[in-house]
């Protein structure tokens, strides 16, 4: 079986872009929470952007792991941006009527700014 | 005359790429829209990962059988577990808005079927997800 989800961080001082590659699921969250957690708890980064350009699937748990994720920002008083989201991951997060909750951008440079 | 598709898998998170690859097919050739494939994906996943992680406990090795029975613009979905005994109740939702971390897998289920339905009969557990197409233009 081809690999199911690939992760590739780029740090840049206190900001790190989360690049991800695969559909976040059952199997894959515990990867993507780690990441998250690991940046924020460790390595006291302001800002934390998922560019979730190649997701095309964000399953409950996945979904678990960004809540987790923008609750260590907001007690770290960091930012979580969710950028690029695929159709499929936007219905999911529209369904859970959790859109809002989150800061969204259109594209990586856009959280850049 | 009703079209039936099955599968047989384990109780392992690796087949929920394949069962989602899978029910986009599935519910193409039914006549879903895109969307409507798409919240059919959501459901099936969702009930499959409630298998793994809640009747198997994370045991990669339960059996699980998943059939489609589609007739007429209907698609049912079944799925089928030999694991513990789970009451739907206690893995209801938060109110979605909510922060908390877990517990939204039946609420999506929920939200993308027209009807979900949870039945222990001896030591299997069933859910039964079922959709229709919508009427174009109705």
């Amino acid at each position: 079986m081809s690999k199911d989800l690939e992760l590739n961080i780029v740090r840049n001082g206190a900001c790190s872009v989360i690049e991800i590659q695969g559909d976040i699921d059952l199997k894959t969250s515990p990867q993507v929470r780690a990441a998250i957690l690991d940046l924020f708890e460790k390595r006291g980064q302001e800002r934390v952007i998922l560019d979730l350009k190649g997701v095309n699937y964000i399953d409950s748990s996945g979904v678990a792991s960004l809540v987790e994720g923008l609750q260590q920002a907001k007690k770290h008083k960091a930012r979580f941006i969710l950028s690029c989201l695929n159709q499929a991951p936007r219905h999911v997060l529209d369904l859970t009527r959790l859109t809002s909750v989150f800061e969204i951008t259109q594209t990586v440079d856009e959280a850049l700014k | 005359m009703p079209h039936r598709v099955e599968l047989k898998i384990s109780s392992d998170p690796r087949w929920l790429r394949t069962v989602r690859a899978m029910m986009q097919e599935v519910s193409r050739e039914v006549g879903f829209t895109e969307r409507e494939r798409c919240d059919i994906m959501i459901a099936v996943d969702e009930a499959l990962a409630n298998v793994m992680k809640h009747a198997y406990k994370g045991d990669p090795n339960g059996p699980v059988s998943l059939s489609c029975i589609a007739e007429d613009g209907r698609l049912e979905i079944v799925l089928c577990d030999q694991g513990e005994a789970c009451d739907p109740k206690n893995l209801e939702p938060p109110p979605p808005e909510e922060m908390r971390v877990g517990g939204r897998g039946i609420f999506l289920m929920r939200s993308t079927m027209d009807e979900v339905s949870f039945e222990r009969n001896g030591n299997h557990n069933y859910v039964r997800l079922r959709k229709r197409v919508k009427p174009q233009g109705g």
